[in-house]
Order: C-alpha cells, then sequence, then structure tokens
C-alpha cells in the first residue's frame, strides 16, 4: 500500500503518530496557558480564605506556582513527560492514579455500550432478513436517534430508579456492584450509536442484496442464514466497523453524561467535581487523558481502515 | 417462512411478559437493600465528602464524617460546653502561654494493619504532637487557627524550622505547648474536629490511601468503606468509653438533590437529613414558628413520623464593606437602613436567628449586646446626609458569589436599599474570587459567611477586626486603635464574666464603626424519625452520632 506521495503504509501510520503528538502537545500547552490565567490560585485554594498572605506565599514556593509562566510549563512538561500528571489541590490524591481507575470504569460502561450497539444493529438486521415482518422493529430504533442521551438518561432513572426500583441510583464502581447494574446505563448509551449502525448496516445490506455475487450465492442454494453471514457481512463488515469506530466517541460523552445521572464514579463525574471544586491539576489531568484518548481512538481507526480496507490508499493515489 | 417466523414472536411475548413481571416486582417497592442492615443509620450528605483528612477537610459534610472517626484533646458537647476527650486534664501557666496537657492513658486507635500485630496501640503524647505538627504544616487547612497563636509555627510553615518549637513531648502522656502570647481560650481554639488526633503509621501511607481509603482515629466509629456517594463506618468495638447510643452500622450517603433526600427519608431509606431553607415551607407548620428550645414545628402530615430540631452553630452571616473605599458614615447608614428580620425569613425561611453582631450568643456565658435589630431609617439617612456618598450620582458595586445564599441575599439587600436611596450594583462572581478582591481590597461591599472554628468570642473578635489581620481575615481592611488596645488587653484576662463584657464592649464599637452589617447566624436545622432518641448536633455542626438510640427492633433502614 503507498499513498499519494508515494509512502508505504508504515511512514503513514508513523506521519500520523508524529500528527497525533503534536495535536497532544497542543491541547498540553492550551489548557495550561488557561488555566494559569484563570482566576484562583491553587495555594489560596488548598489553605482557605482565613489564611494569612505569608503562609500562602510560602505554599505557592513550594508548590511552584510564584515561578515565571515559561518555567511552570517547562516543569510542567518535564512530570509529563515522567508520566506524572501531579496530585489534587483538594485532597492531595495522584491525579494518574485516581484517572486510571475513573477511566476504567468509563471504559467499562463505554465498551459495554459499543457492544450492545454492534449487537443490537447486528441481531435486528439479521432478523429483519431472515423475517421480513420483523421490519416495524427496525423503525423503532430510528427513536434512539431522535432522543438525546440526557433526555432517555434521566427517563431512565426515573422510571427504573425511581419509580420501579431495578436500579440503584448510585452505588456503582464499588467490589460488590452487580455486573447486572451496568447494563441500564450501557443500554441507554447504547441507544443512538445501535439505531445508527443499524440504519447503516441496512442500507448497506439492501445495497449489496442487490449485487450479481449475492444471488449467484443464492441461487447456488445456500440458505438465508449462510447468505447473510458468508455472501453479505464480509461485505459490508468495513463500513459497519467504522461507523462503529466513529460512534465510540460518542458513546463516551453520553457515558460521561450517564455517570452524573447514575452516580457511576467515572470521569464524567470526577470531571463535574472537579470543575465545582476548582481542582485545577485534576483537570488538566482530565483533559489530556481524554483529549490522549480521542486523538489516539482517531489515529488507530484510520490505520485500521487503510489495513482493512485497500482501496482507500487507491482513492487517495487517485 | 410462516412457521418459523413465530417462534420469535413466541419469546419476543415471553421476554415482555418477563419484563412486565419485573416491573411489578419494582412496584411492590422492593429495592435495593444491603445484606446486614441492623441497627443501621443512614444519614444524608448534601454535598460530596471530599476526604477523610482532618488537614485537607475544607467542608462541613467531611468534618461531620471527621467527627465521629477522630478525636482531639476536648470537644464540645450537646450543649456546647468543653467536654475533656483525649486530654485528661490540663494546666496552664499564670500568664496563659504555657498548656500542658495530660493524655488519657489506655485509650487505643482503630484496628488497622497500618499498626502491624497487634493491630493498634495505645495513644502517646508523641501522636499528639505529630497530629499538631502536621495540623499546622504549611499545606494544612486549618493551620491558620493556631498559626498567630502556637510559638514556632511560622518559622516552621516557612521551612525554617524541622519542627514546631511551641510543641514540647515532657512525657510519654505529657505534652506541652507554649504560644506567643497568653491566651486564657487557648482550648476553645482547638474544639472543632479539626484539632484530632491519627497515627504517624497511617499518615505514612500517603494522601492516596490516609484520608481516602483510610482513617485511623480513636472516635466512636471506624471507617469500613469509602466511595463517591456512600461513607460506610461501624461502631468501635473497642471504644474507651461507655455510650448511650446503639448505632452498629453508620453510613454517610450523599444525595444533593434535596427533593430526593426528602423522598428517601419518607421511604424509610434515611435516619436523617438537613433541613435546607428551601425545603423549610414546604415541611414547617407555618402557624408554629421554630421554639427557643430548638424543637421546629412540622407539618402534621410529617409530625406522626417525624421530629425537626434547630441547633446552634457558630457562624456569622453579613455584608462587609471594604472600610478603606467607603466612609463610616455611609457603613452605618447601610447597616442601620437594612431590615433583619425580612432578611431573616425571606432568605433563611425561618432556619436562622437574627443577629446584629458577629459573635453568637451563647459562647462561655457570651450575650451579644445588640438582642434585636438595629434597623433604623431615621438615623440611617441622618448618616448618609453626613457621608460623602452621592445618591444621585453614586453606586455601590456589591460582590455576590454561589454559597449560602449569597446572590439571593445580595437582591434583597439592593431592594431594601434602594428605599433608603443606595442604588447597588451585583457582580456575580464565584467564592475564591470574590475572596481573592477582598484580600486585594478591590470591592467595596461583598457579601459572606464566616463559619466560626473558635468557641470563644476573644478569639473570633482578634482574628477578624485587629488591624495586624488586614487584609485577612480581617477582609474589611478595618483598623481602630481603640479596638485593637482592647482586644490586646482581653488576651490576659482570664476571669470569664469581665472577658465577656469587654467583648461587648468591643463589639459595641465595631458594630458603631460597621466594617460590615451583621444580618443573621444559620441554625442547623435536622430532620429525622421521631422514633429515634438523643439526635445531637454542637457548635461546629458535628453531630453526636454516638449518642443516638434507634427504636427498638428498627435499624434506621427496614
Amino acid at each position: 500500500m503507498i499513498d499519494r506521495a508515494g509512502r508505504p503504509a508504515a511512514a503513514r501510520a508513523v506521519k500520523r503518530l508524529v500528527e497525533a503528538a503534536g495535536l497532544l502537545l497542543g491541547v498540553v500547552a492550551v489548557s495550561f496557558l488557561l488555566f494559569s490565567v484563570l482566576p484562583g490560585d491553587p495555594a489560596r485554594t488548598i489553605l482557605g480564605p482565613n489564611a494569612s498572605v505569608e503562609a500562602v506565599e510560602n505554599l505557592r514556593r513550594t508548590l511552584g506556582t510564584d515561578r515565571p509562566l515559561p518555567e511552570q510549563f517547562a516543569t510542567y512538561l518535564g512530570r509529563l513527560a515522567r508520566l506524572d500528571l501531579g496530585r489534587s489541590i483538594i485532597d492531595g490524591r495522584s491525579v494518574g492514579a485516581e484517572l486510571t481507575g475513573r477511566f476504567r470504569v468509563s471504559a467499562t460502561l463505554g465498551l459495554l455500550a459499543g457492544l450492545m450497539a454492534a449487537g443490537v444493529s447486528y441481531a435486528i438486521n439479521l432478523g429483519v432478513f431472515l423475517w421480513p415482518r420483523l421490519t416495524p422493529l427496525y423503525h423503532l430504533t430510528r427513536l434512539g436517534v431522535v432522543t438525546p442521551t440526557y433526555c432517555s438518561g434521566v427517563l431512565a432513572a426515573l422510571l427504573f430508579g425511581v419509580l420501579f426500583p431495578l436500579v440503584p441510583l448510585g452505588g456503582y464502581g464499588s467490589a460488590d456492584t452487580a455486573w447486572a447494574l451496568w447494563l441500564l446505563p450501557a443500554a441507554v448509551a447504547a441507544l443512538y450509536p445501535a439505531a445508527l449502525m443499524t440504519g447503516v448496516l441496512r442500507q448497506r445490506i439492501r445495497e449489496a442484496a442487490a449485487s450479481s455475487f449475492v444471488r449467484a450465492a443464492a441461487a447456488t442454494g445456500a440458505g438465508p442464514m449462510r447468505l447473510f453471514h458468508a455472501t453479505l457481512l464480509p461485505v459490508v463488515a468495513v463500513s459497519w466497523l467504522s461507523v462503529w469506530v466513529n460512534q465510540l466517541s460518542l458513546i463516551f460523552v453520553a457515558a460521561f453524561v450517564l455517570e452524573v445521572i447514575f452516580t457511576i464514579p467515572g470521569v464524567g463525574l470526577l470531571l463535574i467535581r472537579t470543575v465545582q471544586d476548582k481542582d485545577l491539576p485534576m483537570l488538566q489531568g482530565i483533559i489530556l487523558v481524554n483529549a490522549s484518548f480521542f486523538i489516539g481512538l482517531s489515529s488507530l481507526s484510520e490505520t485500521l481502515f487503510d489495513w482493512l480496507d485497500p482501496r482507500r490508499s487507491v482513492d487517495a493515489s487517485a | 417462512m410462516s412457521t418459523t417466523s413465530r417462534g420469535p414472536l413466541r419469546w419476543a411475548l415471553v421476554l415482555l411478559l418477563a419484563t412486565a413481571g419485573g416491573w411489578a416486582a419494582g412496584c411492590g417497592g422492593s429495592g435495593p437493600e444491603p445484606a446486614g442492615a441492623a441497627r443501621e443509620l443512614v444519614v444524608a450528605a448534601d454535598n460530596d465528602v471530599t476526604t477523610l483528612d482532618p488537614i485537607r477537610s475544607q467542608e462541613p459534610y467531611s468534618l461531620r464524617v471527621i467527627g465521629q472517626i477522630f478525636e482531639g484533646l476536648v470537644t464540645l458537647d450537646a450543649d456546647n460546653g468543653l467536654e475533656a476527650v483525649l486530654a485528661e486534664s490540663w494546666s496552664h501557666s499564670e500568664t496563659y502561654d504555657t498548656w500542658t496537657f495530660q493524655i488519657r492513658r489506655g485509650v487505643h486507635f482503630h484496628e488497622d494493619d497500618v499498626f502491624g500485630e497487634p493491630r493498634t496501640r495505645e495513644v502517646t503524647a508523641d501522636d499528639v504532637a505529630f497530629s499538631f505538627e502536621r495540623l499546622v504544616s504549611p499545606d494544612s487547612y486549618p493551620a491558620f487557627v493556631l498559626a498567630d497563636t502556637l510559638a514556632g509555627v511560622a518559622e516552621f510553615q516557612a521551612g525554617d524550622a524541622p519542627g514546631v518549637a511551641g510543641i514540647t513531648v515532657t512525657g510519654p502522656h505529657t505534652v506541652e505547648f507554649r504560644l506567643q502570647q497568653p491566651d486564657p481560650t487557648f482550648l476553645h481554639r482547638i474544639t472543632s474536629p479539626w484539632f484530632t488526633v491519627f497515627p504517624r503509621e497511617a499518615v505514612e501511607q500517603g494522601p492516596d490511601v490516609f484520608g481516602r481509603t483510610k482513617a485511623v482515629g480513636t472516635g466512636p466509629f471506624r471507617l469500613v468503606s469509602r466511595s463517591d456517594t456512600e461513607v460506610v463506618l461501624k461502631r468501635n468495638a473497642g471504644y474507651w468509653r461507655p455510650v448511650d447510643g446503639d448505632v452498629e452500622r453508620l453510613v454517610f450517603r450523599v444525595i444533593r438533590n434535596e427533593q430526593l433526600r426528602l423522598s428517601e427519608l419518607r421511604n424509610g431509606r434515611l435516619g436523617i437529613m438537613s433541613l435546607p431553607p428551601a425545603l423549610m415551607p414546604a415541611m414547617t407548620d407555618p402557624d408554629r414558628p421554630a421554639r427557643n428550645d430548638g424543637a421546629v414545628a412540622l407539618r402534621p402530615e410529617l409530625a406522626e413520623e417525624f421530629e425537626a430540631l434547630a441547633f446552634p452553630t457558630f457562624n456569622s452571616h453579613f455584608v462587609g464593606f471594604n472600610c478603606e473605599r467607603l466612609d463610616v458614615h455611609l457603613r452605618r447608614a447601610i447597616s442601620l437602613g437594612i431590615d433583619r428580620h425580612e432578611v431573616v425569613s425571606a432568605i433563611t425561611r425561618g432556619g436562622a436567628t437574627l443577629a446584629a453582631s458577629t459573635v453568637p450568643s451563647g459562647l462561655l456565658g457570651y450575650q451579644p449586646p445588640y438582642p434585636d435589630d438595629v434597623h433604623d431609617l431615621e438615623r440611617a439617612r441622618e448618616e448618609l446626609r453626613q457621608s460623602a456618598f452621592d445618591p444621585d450620582n453614586d453606586r455601590i458595586q456589591l460582590l455576590v458569589h454561589e454559597q449560602d445564599n449569597a446572590d439571593l441575599l445580595g437582591q434583597l439587600l439592593q431592594a431594601q436599599l434602594a428605599r433608603l436611596g443606595i442604588e447597588v450594583d451585583i457582580q456575580q462572581l464565584d467564592y475564591n474570587t470574590v475572596v481573592d478582591r477582598m484580600i486585594r481590597g478591590d470591592t467595596e461591599a461583598f457579601v459572606l459567611a464566616l463559619e466560626y472554628v473558635f468557641s470563644a468570642p476573644e478569639p473570633i473578635l482578634h482574628n477578624i477586626f485587629h488591624s495586624s489581620k488586614i487584609p485577612v481575615p480581617n477582609f474589611w481592611h478595618y483598623a481602630n486603635p481603640a479596638v485593637d488596645s482592647a482586644l490586646d488587653d482581653l488576651r490576659a484576662v482570664g476571669d470569664r464574666e469581665t472577658a465577656n463584657r469587654l467583648a461587648q464592649d468591643v463589639e459595641r464599637q465595631i458594630v458603631d464603626d460597621a466594617p460590615a452589617a451583621f444580618l443573621y447566624q444559620s441554625r442547623h436545622v435536622v430532620v429525622f424519625r421521631g422514633d429515634f432518641d438523643g439526635v445531637a448536633y454542637n457548635g461546629h455542626g458535628t453531630p453526636l452520632l454516638w449518642r443516638v438510640r434507634l427504636a427498638e427492633g428498627d435499624g434506621g433502614r427496614e
């Protein structure tokens, strides 16, 4: 595989990596600058309104926030290079350790929702393909596209948390949490992507089903089940997968909203608390980790599709 | 095709019925129940419990939990009297500048792995010294309480001394505190849940552990687990003194929404919750106002099952002025022009007592000099005439923030002062920015509330009105040499009656100089199940939950 400039795929991957690193550095610089110009001094936040000016200045010296901005930025970059995200100014916990735990929770919710969306879109399309009578089910999924997560989340919390209390509104993330508790918020997060993916998959399958090779496969006597899995699915899999990867970032945003509604201790809930507490190191950490995740995901999916779908590089060189 | 299609439809029907069955079970009210809920008390926290490390705690929700786990040398009982806890006895030098404490023998820390075998150890004078040194360390939030009192704190905080020179361990169970100046009220500086004792072994686990997943003290309850939404404690089986209460498992559950809190209380899933001003009209009986003994009359439909009490807490709500930018006549005019009765009823809905001066009533027998409002429109107009303020051309800028209903209070004051002819521009900022501008003197007036950590009048007055405290916490940049001198003299007065009388004189002078218009002191109003006994909060707002007795056979959560 070669691109427009005649470079092989490996070189393109390296180029993407460099671009991603540059983008990340930009995020680091902007977030650092933003927090330095925002009102609110970390030393004053730690010591409160009663502390004397001398005590605050002592702490400012210890924290290094009395140094010139370029020097502070260099120190910050140095720490980041050692993967040290600093400590919370509210309770002293390590930002890196905290974010690792939180991200695991958000990722569990996001991945569960992602799998559900993929599963639902697959199951509905298979169902409609085998039994056209089920077509109304496909139309029903369109509801997911028109309902924003903050609406469906609140509705689900009211229905299954308050009116018919099947799930608790809280208690997620502790050691004794039953895995089944995750199903409701994950299902809500999956609503939109499931609807979108179902639509895309259906569209692609209908296009493919009209093509000659499918008619030929059907003529050989292949049953509908075999036709769907062996002939249709491999053809449409790449575009279906690409929609799925695109939806992953949306799923994570939905997961953040749902964490607040269901009090799930993930990055979304942490973000709300952090903004409320004006915990700047934690906020910088959240921005950085999220940016890394989304930039990484985008680069990875680009590389993956280059590999999966050779037409992309052919198109590019055309 | 028609034969195969029946199968999935049948399954869909089964699935639908199963879901309906689940809903029906939900309708029966079988909510999620924890195992082993015997003698369990669930207390609502209105907001996050951010930390259990006393030196980092900045908000009341964590201090209320810290007050169950940790104990200090002395504390306040339910009547706000001094109570000896880890200090068995104490003595002071004749000049009140050296205090010696005998630490109670036989008190052990909660059992924990940090001690190795045998998982606990006795509290010694070294623990007291270690804890107090950490409490005044450079990044400790409550350090300000002792920064100007204990000898050697400034050097320690500046990094010029390895320890605090004023703290000396003189025996295994004896510790001595040497002060910078005489202070007859030293004990009343260290009654809050901040000034507690914790073991070095637990603190050395680091900030990712101590105060987060581990909190080892000597208190009546010990930490079991902590998440973002719940802190679970259980009775400390090895507690050093007998207690009246019978709560075995104590849960603080974070529920931010007040309506949800109320619904959980009514469903029996909460035992105690605070009653915010917003819920007062819906829950209290408008015909029967709160009584002086603290009893709050609930609406008849609630009174059958619940009880409400209002506890006085040490705080002061006011509108402060920058004395360098507003002249004394204008400040007096505003103070005299405010109708405090309207403020108390409109802003706190009865959850506060009117206060025209700042020191709370009842501190060591102290009675404020003005028992009622100082509202006097005639005098206010006269003062306004003498002021340099020109009502036709000048306006006052008032800073408000997101805490303590400051925005609502700002709007009410704007309306009241307009009647006097003073136009007020309200500027809404975040709390930290308001504090920052107050310290810099970059404001004319601000709405603020102070929670007093001191439980005596003298340190409160000295801390916020002495000119040596400009700009913080003397936010008003207030300087009166007569007040300074009276406050300095007070530091040597040991006799309580004399001290209270002199403090009253100082307060009269301060109200006359009007660095602020003091408005009210909020009370901590709580609602709880009517069959509970012994519910009490002290002036620091700490619930004394080890005294609570649940009804027979009732766990607080059914």
